[in-house]
């Protein structure tokens, strides 16, 4: 029985032989690793990438406020969408649901994008020079403002989580002055950065900015979200100052501005917005097309006849801005500049001027110039009339109505009995521990 | 590698030994009627020399005087007869019902006898799996069947779909499935998704109703499941082992003559229930359907109403009937062979197995081959080779959750209106669904969602018998295998489907999805018998490779071809995972004469899926169990044969699922230019294996020769550094990471009370009583309360809910004043199973079981969907219309209780001298009889089945109910015969 130890022998063997093997340390094949930000190849692929997230919360983040400041009704395989968000029977909103999870988390994304993107650029990469640098920052910081005021105009008086560079550092939520303080000061210093960065980025950008394209012509973006900070800190006279570098212009096009591009190519996004002709859609509120002037182009081209009943809402049009699945979304249109400036008009009892500049939104709809009263108050509901057309499904319906405290029953059309009117969403659950 | 094997086998080979001096014998084998059997193998213990008895049971042997013969047969016990100075030997064998003899595949390299285990370990034979009835998958078998499981159907498609929870929840984010083993080899039990999220707009891959993999074994092809229910008995399986471990065991052939057996099955699958719509009875309740009465819509609807009233003799459309109504015809041929000589022995069989669905196009094919050998290369070596293969397709059509697909069924037919017609027109065209985004009798005859596997798994084993002495005996055993599949997926939506056309036009996915396991197992194994002891020690490694790539190719824009290269905006997915083990193990046994029997073994395991890969863990564990009624004071073992007391303490562990270690980039392009944007889930570098902690104690009692047995377990089982998804500040720009922040505890008690109250030539019966609960609570969070991302809506729908002293799989929901309240907890209150076999008059068997689930709540939002909808069967009723008025969540949540008649079955074993008249002596047995599988349920719960999971079954997951596909009750006639 000799042979037993030539058997243990080869036993041994087999075992070390087995166990010599160390495992390699892991990595990811899946996705590029958050580390591999070192060439300029993968820092303009942020630029890109960011713009693109940045769409991922668009629609819901238009329909739930749409929906709440009574604009539109979303009606689709979520009942959330025609309870919680109408409050019916006097629900409240839930601070970890879709409505809101689903725009917060990707905008969110976005500025971590830019915070990356940012940190990435302040070390040494090939091939990007200092101008260059500048141009990057400048860029993130404008679009970081830009998720700061869209946050802000929908959790209103929870205020808005701007210092979020170290996960696990996270600054407090500014509020009210402190937050238009912040976001303003972001886009100045983003604006200066601008200033020094050459005659063209060192990345590209899509389509939708190609009037956008170079730090000067970006900057003037930048200094339209200025001026919609400035309207909303009521700093009046500086949101026509900020007006006057942006893209505001009397005599061009209402629909310049940057946009959202959408395609089906890979890794790209359908308009989410765009529902087809299917039943499940995106509708005008009723008052929406009950209230119109007769002949308001606005509501004849933004919407479409078509039926549906849900959850006891009846709905009678459907949107219609998007016609195909590959049309572009603007970001801030030349039209919203412009009331902006008669906003700004009126708050500084310059009544001529604001109704020059309504006037010229109205023509633009096929209506006759504005001729009712001119007191402060009357054309303070009736800029607010005209935002309400010129920019239905834009997302800022809720913020104007908040900010001239009519986001209420007693100036809302309310379709069921119970309904309440929601004024601000929640912090996310997971912001709010 | 192969090159030493060689040598091995060589070694073993020209090894050779001298005999003693032989003679012959004949002898008879024959069962406790005295009828012969056939095909029993008579053994020379010690040696390979043996012999299988003929037609009339005899055999004829040549053997030395002091031999000991050992003669087995399936199904009864073995029995050891010294030779001595006989010549004519005859042999009884009773019928294996003395469980105690039966030995329990426990561990990697040894068995226990079940009278000296020290856990509780459940073993299902292949006649409690599937000799009642024929549930469609091996899952489904099992029901019932052992304590301490909770298992639930995710959805009645056919080709499976269930979870399995031994001892309640392990984890909340991680493996909760037992580690499945067949025949040596790690079998994979995924839930692949086919991709139909990206059309339908379902939340996640969990949400499409998938089958589970388990799906593809053939249940008729299982010898035996031994289930190791926690940590204290899988402990020497070590890392993967957390959720428990089902040891699968499929038939080996015996030597003698070639048994061939055939099963025909015919039999039908119908819905369980179907539950009736709102009785759309007066033309108020059709106006209220909308907000203004009076409106052009009311009116027309009202005038379609009346049309289809008039039209019908007074009668709406019953779209439920029409959708789930279907009578599915189910068709399962079984042919089996088996047998061999002294040496070699083999069991091949194929099955095949059609099932229509409940509804139409749905169904579900399986082909299957398996042929195991088992091959002695000498008196010291012996070789065993398995080999399966199967084929199988399913249609599972579309359920479950949606958003704006207008493709579940369940989805639609909560919305549409029984007036509205949705038949085609003589075009063929499909009319659309008003108030809702799809018309499911397009969905049903125009589109699919099929699945489709091609699966082989490989093992083989090699045992040495190194050194044989009269009182030791090493050997050493090398094995392992393969499960290497393939599983495609294939969708199809129509352009012309509401929701595709003018948007998407149209949707086009197939999915290849590959896996390939492999593990290899070398131990050895040393019992050496000192007069009052027998100790028992093992050592071994034991390697583990998992590969899986995931691609997923889709696209929308079709034109009249199926096919992706006609597509527009093709898409691609892709998951790459590769995961590798490595362990050692060390078991030592003592056996004081089955007194008292100790155990104590440790596993040493690395990971790949761990943070640091190399670091290994050690996974102890430790047994006794005391036999007292075999200590000598014993006197009563006449009436009480067994007391056992046992106790087991063990280790196990859970790694991370692949991924979690990473933080990484997408990518996302717009408008032609790709870019990169960070992936919300931020990777956790460090992450630790979960390991969970469990303490079993128990006693055990037989009465009568075990006539009457009773079990009784104790546990609790801690898991600690129980990984979760905690959810990071959405600010951060990352949602979730994977972290260790949580320990839990589960307990719980399980009893079995069983025996054989008649046993006479007329009348025999044999019943068993299993009752069975758990509970478990969250023992530390180191993170605030939440709710598990993924695991349920949103706290207004009601959701899970991780909470510090709380039960891990409590339901929290909003009061009516938005306030978080506790409105219920998925996990029953306890469970109870009545398992009855009856022989009547010799020829007749009668058996069923029931299978009684008391408590645990369901979160009924397929009542919900219908409430909006306005299509609720109790729609009217005071208690739909407080449903309907209510807030809150707790009006969503439904007690899930249900008794249920799982298995019934009658059989008639044709007398044999009918079939010797017949057929003479071709022909062993004909059996015939009818059986049904969940063909009684009672129950409160509101929708099809309170049996469900929509969110599939990983994780926590279990008791929402989102328009699942219906369960259907299965009814077979069955032809058997045995030649």
């Amino acid at each position: 029985m000799k042979s037993i130890y030539k058997y243990l022998f080869i036993l041994a063997w087999f075992t070390v032989a087995v166990t010599s093997c160390n495992f390699k340390e892991q990595v990811d094949p899946n996705r590029p690793g958050v580390d591999e930000l070192v060439t300029k190849g993968q820092v303009n692929a942020l630029t890109i990438g960011l713009l693109a997230d940045i769409r991922n919360g668009l629609q819901i983040y238009r329909t739930a406020s749409g929906t709440i400041a009574r604009d539109l009704y979303l009606f689709d395989a979520d009942p959330r969408n025609t309870q919680d968000l109408l409050g019916k029977n006097g629900g409240q909103l839930d601070n970890n649901s879709f409505y809101l999870n689903d725009w917060y988390e990707p905008y969110y994304r976005v500025v971590k994008d830019c915070n990356l993107l940012i940190a990435a650029v302040a070390k040494d990469i090939p091939g990007v020079n200092t101008t260059e640098v500048k141009g990057y920052t400048g860029f993130a910081k404008t679009m970081k403002a830009h998720v700061f005021i869209q946050v802000l105009n929908l959790l209103g008086s929870n205020g808005v989580r701007i210092e979020v560079a170290d996960p696990a550092n996270l600054g407090p939520f500014l509020k009210d002055a402190a937050a238009y303080t912040a976001i303003r000061s972001l886009l100045d210093e983003a604006a200066t950065d601008l200033d020094a960065a050459g005659a063209v980025f060192g990345f590209g950008l899509h389509e939708g900015f190609k009037d956008f394209n170079t730090p000067a012509n970006f900057k003037k973006f930048n200094r339209a979200l200025a001026a919609k900070v400035a309207l909303y800190q009521k700093s009046w006279a500086d949101v026509l100052t900020q007006l006057g570098t942006s893209f505001y212009s009397e005599t061009g096009d209402l629909n310049v501005g940057p946009q959202y591009n959408f395609s089906s190519s890979a890794n790209d996004l359908l308009n989410p917005l765009f529902y087809g002709t299917g039943s499940d859609n995106i509708y005008a509120h009723p008052s929406f097309n009950q209230d119109a002037e007769a002949g308001d182009k606005r509501v004849a081209t933004k919407t479409l006849a078509q039926v549906n009943t849900k959850d006891n809402l009846t709905a009678t049009h459907r949107q219609n801005i998007y016609k195909s699945s590959a049309d572009p979304v603007s970001i801030i249109r030349n039209e919203e500049l412009i009331l902006m400036a008669a906003e700004a008009h009126i708050q500084q009892n310059n009544a001529t001027e604001a109704v020059r500049l309504i006037n010229i939104v109205r023509t633009a709809a096929g209506l006759a110039n504005y001729a009712g009263a001119t007191d402060q108050a009357t054309l303070i509901t009736q800029l607010l009339k005209e935002r309400r057309y010129s920019l239905w499904l834009e997302g800022v319906r809720m913020a104007d109505l908040r900010r001239y405290n009519r986001l209420n029953a007693a100036n809302l059309p309310i379709d069921r009995t119970g309904d309440i009117v929601h004024t601000e969403f929640p912090i996310p659950l997971s912001d709010s521990n | 590698m192969k090159r030493k094997l060689l040598v091995l086998l060589t070694l073993c080979l020209i090894t050779s030994f001298a005999w003693a001096q032989t003679r012959n014998i004949t002898g008879k084998v024959v069962d406790k009627d005295g009828q012969a059997l056939p095909g029993a193998t008579v053994m020379v213990k010690g040696t390979t020399n043996g012999a299988s008895t003929d037609a009339d049971g005899k055999f004829t042997l040549s053997v030395p005087s002091n031999a000991i013969l050992i003669v087995s047969f399936i199904g009864m016990t073995t029995k050891e007869v010294l030779v001595g100075s006989q010549t004519q030997i005859n042999v009884t064998l009773t019928d294996e019902n003395s469980i105690l003899d039966e030995i329990v595949v426990t561990g990697l390299a040894s068995n226990v006898k079940r009278a000296n285990l020290a856990n509780a370990v459940s073993t299902i034979s292949s006649q409690e799996l599937v000799g009642v009835t024929s549930p469609p998958t091996v899952d489904g078998a099992l029901y019932g069947k052992l304590t301490g499981a909770n298992i639930v159907k995710n959805s009645g498609a056919p080709g499976g779909g269930i979870s399995i929870r031994l001892r309640g929840v392990s984890s909340i984010i991680g493996q909760n499935q037992p580690l499945i083993i067949v025949d040596g080899v790690y079998l994979d039990n995924s839930e692949i998704p086919s991709g139909t999220r990206f059309v339908s707009g379902a939340n996640d891959g969990n949400e499409e109703q998938s089958s589970n993999r388990l799906a593809d074994l053939s249940s008729n092809d299982i010898e035996r499941i031994e289930v190791l229910k926690g940590a204290s008995a899988a402990a020497i399986y070590g890392t993967r082992a957390n959720a428990g471990v089902m040891i699968i065991t499929t038939k080996k052939g015996n030597a003698g003559k070639t048994r061939f057996h055939f099963e025909q099955l015919v039999g039908t699958a119908r819905a369980i229930k179907l539950l009736g719509q709102r009785n759309y009875d007066t033309e108020a309740k059709v106006r209220s359907y909308f907000s203004d009465p009076n409106s052009a819509d009311a009116n027309s609807a009202v005038a379609q109403w009346n049309a289809v009233k008039a039209a019908n003799g007074g009668e709406l459309f019953d779209y439920e009937k029409e959708v789930y109504g279907n009578i599915g015809g189910i068709f399962q041929t079984n042919f089996s062979a088996s047998g061999g000589n002294d040496r070699t022995t083999f069991y091949a069989s194929t099955s095949i197995r059609n099932e229509e669905g409940i509804i139409r196009g749905t169904g579900y094919r399986r082909r299957n081959f398996r042929l195991n050998v088992t091959h002695k290369l000498s008196q010291y070596a012996k070789l065993t080779a398995g080999s399966y293969f199967v084929s199988s397709s399913a249609d599972r059509s579309f359920t479950g959750n949606e958003n704006e697909g207008g493709l579940s069924y369940g989805y639609n037919l909560t919305s549409t209106r029984p007036w509205s017609n949705l038949f085609p027109n003589e075009l063929g065209e499909y009319p659309d669904n008003p108030g809702v985004s799809g018309n499911p009798l397009f969905v049903r005859d125009g589109m699919y969602n099929r699945e489709e596997v091609f699966r082989t798994i490989q093992s083989l084993a090699l045992d040495f018998t190194l050194l044989q002495r009269d009182n030791m005996l090493l050997k050493f055993n090398l094995g392992g295998g393969v499960d290497i599949y393939k599983f495609g997926t294939f969708t199809f939506v129509s352009p012309l489907h509401t929701a595709q056309r003018g948007v998407s036009n149209g949707y086009l996915a197939e999915g290849a999805n590959t896996v390939i396991n492999g593990n290899y197992q070398g131990a050895l194994m040393f019992n050496v018998n000192l007069g009052s002891i027998d100790l028992t020690s093992q050592a071994g490694v034991t390697g583990l490779y998992k590969n899986r790539n995931f691609l997923l190719a889709r696209g929308i824009d079709l034109n009249s071809k199926q096919n992706l290269q006609q597509v527009g905006a093709p898409s691609i997915n892709q998951l790459l995972a590769t995961e590798q083990d490595f362990g050692y193990f060390f078991q030592q046994e003592a056996n004081f004469a089955d007194k008292v029997i100790l155990s104590a073994g440790v596993r040493l395991d690395k990971s790949t899926l761990n943070g640091d890969p190399n670091k290994m863990y050690a996974f102890p564990k430790a047994s006794l169990a005391v036999n007292v009624a075999n200590f000598d004071f014993w006197t009563l073992k006449n009436v009480v044969n067994q007391v056992k007391l046992r106790a087991a303490f063990g280790q196990t562990g859970s790694s991370p699922g692949f991924g979690a270690l990473f933080t990484g980039f997408d990518r996302a392009s717009m408008g032609g230019l790709s870019g990169a944007t960070i992936n919300e889930a931020r990777g956790n570098p460090g992450l630790e294996p979960e390991i969970a902690t469990e303490i079993e104690a128990g006693l055990d009692l037989g009465f009568l020769a075990n006539r009457i047995f009773f079990e009784a377990t104790y546990y609790r089982r801690g898991v600690k550094n129980l990984l979760i998804e905690n959810a990071l500040p959405s600010s951060s720009g990352f949602s979730s990471e994977i972290t260790d922040a949580a320990d839990m505890v589960n307990t719980g008690v399980e009893l079995t009370l069983g025996g054989d109250p008649f046993i006479s030539k007329n009348f025999s019966w044999s019943t068993q009583f299993r009752f069975w609960f758990n509970r478990s609570v969250v023992t530390r969070l180191d993170v605030p309360a939440f709710a598990p991302p993924g695991a349920s809506f949103s706290i207004g729908l009601g959701s899970f809910y991780i909470e510090e002293g709380q039960s891990i799989t409590q339901f929290k929901g909003r009061d009516e004043n938005g306030n978080l309240i506790t409105i219920g907890d998925a996990m029953p209150d306890f469970q109870l199973s009545w398992n009855n076999t009856m022989k009547i008059a010799k020829n007749f068997e009668l058996s069923f079981l029931w299978h009684y689930k008391k408590g645990g709540d369901n979160l009924n939002l397929s009542l919900f969907l219908a409430d909006l909808g306005q299509t609720s069967f109790d729609y009217d009723t005071p208690e739909g219309e407080a449903r309907r008025n209510g807030t809150g969540s707790a009006r969503f949540l439904e007690d899930a209780t249900y008794l249920r008649l799982r298995e019934v079955a009658l059989f008639y074993n044709v007398p044999k001298s009918l079939t010797k008249r017949w057929f003479g002596n071709k022909v062993e047995n004909i059996r015939l009889g009818v059986s049904a599988q969940n063909w009684l349920t009672f129950s409160n719960y509101k929708w099809y089945d309170p049996e469900v999971s929509t969110k599939g079954g990983a994780g926590l997951s279990s008791g929402i109910d989102v328009a699942p596909f219906p369960s259907s009750k299965r009814v077979f006639f069955h032809l058997a015969a045995t030649f």
